[in-house]
């Protein structure tokens, strides 16, 4: 196993509301992270602070550090732009934009344009060709396991498709600007039990190129699909572990009473 | 229980139809009122087609309604006048408006935004004759003087002095309008921009505008209606002389001015009375045509992406 993020002390608060208390993990490449616990206890906010769309929210301090590839992302010298190119981020509800489902996914990557050299961080582009889009915009398709559904109306609204089609539209997105992790908050809490069947596939297949971290209420979901699960409860780190362990011999009283149920 | 929940359904069923009827009866009754106003003005206007020139009303470049010996009716002095000044006053409306916009909805902190929004929209609440009077005696002095020698305006009272007051009109009702249509783009739409790395600008260009644009597109429509209907600013500022003329810094004097200064002073029932009748019949169709492709364009796009 190799460490991928590495949060340290982390600490979030909205106004005079913590949210996070001195949270630290570590998170390992080409796994599923599953973070669960009751609603309220912090999981999006923590997942949010990993590709920093907390800094949207006016009243939001966060303190601590949190390293991808040892690089604290909260630095003064790191552009949140390029953080959020490199960690991907997978919505509750699908949020397609209003555009055609071949526009949806073409949109961040005809703007980013091709990255000639990754090593320098974006600075050296190039636009993509119309074919290279096209290419990107199949391949994309293709992961998310969607191609076969969409292709023959690229040109037709996203909103035409199912709730489902939709989410894993999303997930096309956000795996063509090419990201090294994808963090899902909670991508089924909208869908029906095929349709999240079909994303928990796509997700196990996902770990083989991205790290994933995924929200979730759903404590079967996260033990189908995540190698190791972090319970969280009122803004704390409570217990984390491999996610066989956590479910079969938690540690904790509170994770215990979570996993069984008997938590009020 | 089971009878408690026949009754609400029962009730809200009842509620349902009566907020149908309602609404059906009031919208019924603005279309009526739209088709008394179509109504009587074609009415009035009805006499001025057997008794004026039409080809003459509609092509003629002389507009002289009192002349003793041979009245003219053309009507084109008056239409370009309107298009010059409307067209004038949203090109200065247009980007202000848009900017103002973008900078309440998508820069601004929100504590200033919850001061500005408001503020614009009581700039919607200016009588127009408080304009039309800083306009006369404020503004055309001001633009007079302003680059004297090198150049100053054809006429002091002109139709460029009118549009920049029609733009400060039209703005405020472009702002509100619009700014509301960029609010109701959904935040997650924006989040999930954000989110594959966009720039807040990028965001702004590319997803909350397209998606917010039928209502800004029905808002700058809306606000070119206003600028064509507008009547005191025009008579105030513009220096009411029916010449034809494109150059905005000579007086000219639109549809609405027209009708306005001459409908007190004409006779009842003279050609000259019921060709103005015909003038508010031209301006009825244009602004209903302006609506109509705010309309036309809302849903177009609506189509297209929902
Ligand atoms: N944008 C926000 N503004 C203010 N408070 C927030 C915001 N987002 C979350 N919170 C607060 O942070 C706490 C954790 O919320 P959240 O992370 O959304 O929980 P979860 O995802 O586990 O349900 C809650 O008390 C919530 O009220
Ligand atoms: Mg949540």
């Amino acid at each position: 196993m190799s460490e991928n993020i590495k949060v340290t002390g982390l600490n979030v608060w909205f106004d005079k509301n913590q949210a996070l208390k001195d949270v630290s993990i570590t998170i390992p490449k080409n796994e599923i992270t599953a973070v669960i616990g009751p609603s309220g206890c912090g999981k999006s906010t923590f997942i949010r602070c990993i590709n920093r769309m907390n800094d949207l929210v006016p009243k939001c301090k966060v303190t601590g550090r949190i390293e991808v590839d040892g690089k604290d992302i909260y630095d003064a010298d790191v552009d949140v732009v390029e953080v959020r190119k490199r960690i991907g981020m997978v919505f509750q509800k699908p949020n397609p934009f209003p555009k055609s489902i071949f526009e949806n996914i073409a949109y961040a990557p005809r703007i980013h344009g091709k990255d000639l050299d990754p090593s320098l961080q974006g600075t050296k582009v190039t636009k993509y060709t119309k074919k290279e889009l096209a290419e990107l915009v199949e391949r994309s398709l293709r992961r998310a396991a969607l191609w076969d559904e969409v292709k023959d109306r690229m040109e037709k609204s996203a909103y035409d498709l199912s709730g489902g089609q939709q989410q894993r539209l999303c997930i096309a997105r956000t795996m063509a600007v090419d990201p090294e992790i994808i963090l899902f908050d909670e991508p089924c809490s909208a869908l029906d039990p095929i349709a999240t069947a079909k994303i928990e596939d796509l997700l196990v297949d996902l770990k083989k190129d991205y790290t994933v971290v995924i929200v979730t209420h759903n404590m079967q979901q996260a033990a189908r699909v995540a190698d190791r699960t972090a319970f969280f409860y009122l803004g704390e780190l409570i217990e984390f572990g491999e996610t066989e362990r956590i479910f079969e011999k938690p540690e904790q009283k509170l994770t215990e009473q979570y996993i069984t149920g008997r938590m009020g | 229980m089971a009878y408690k929940q026949r009754v609400t359904a029962r009730r809200r069923k009842l509620y349902d139809q009566s907020v149908f009827v309602i609404l059906t009866i009031v919208s019924t009754f603005a279309i009526l009122v739209l088709g008394a106003v179509g109504g009587f003005l074609l009415l009035n206007a009805y006499p001025a087609f057997s008794q004026v020139d039409q080809w003459q009303f509609f092509t003629g470049t002389v507009w002289d309604p009192t002349n003793p010996i041979e009245p003219l009716y053309g009507m084109l002095p008056l239409l370009v006048a309107t298009l010059v000044v409307s067209a004038i006053s949203a090109l200065i409306a247009i980007p202000i408006g848009l900017g103002a916009t973008i900078y309440l909805s998508e820069i601004a902190h929100p504590r200033i935004r919850k001061i500005m929004k408001p503020a614009v929209e009581v700039l919607a609440g200016i009588p127009s004759v408080v304009l039309g009077f800083f306009a006369l005696t404020v503004f055309a002095k001001f633009v007079w003087d302003l680059f004297y020698p090198a150049w100053r305006p054809d006429d002091y009272l002109n139709m460029f002095n009118g549009a920049v007051f029609l733009a400060i009109m039209m703005v405020p009702i472009m702002v509100s309008l619009s700014e509301d249509a960029m609010n109701s783009v959904p935040r997650s739409l924006k989040e999930a921009s954000l989110a594959l790395g966009m720039t807040r600008w990028e965001t702004t260009w590319k997803v909350v505008i397209p998606a917010a644009r039928p209502g800004i597109v029905a808002a700058i429509m809306l606000s070119i209606g206003r600028a064509v209907g507008e009547t005191m600013v025009v008579v105030m500022a513009t220096g009411s002389a029916p010449q034809l003329t494109w150059n905005p810094f000579s007086s000219g004097q639109p549809i609405t001015s027209t009708i306005a200064i001459e409908m007190g002073e004409v006779a009842a029932n003279t050609p000259h009375y019921y060709v103005l009748f015909e003038l508010g019949l031209v301006l009825f169709v244009i602004t209903f045509a302006l609506n109509y492709v705010a309309d036309w364009a809302m849903r177009k796009y609506s189509e297209r992406y929902q």
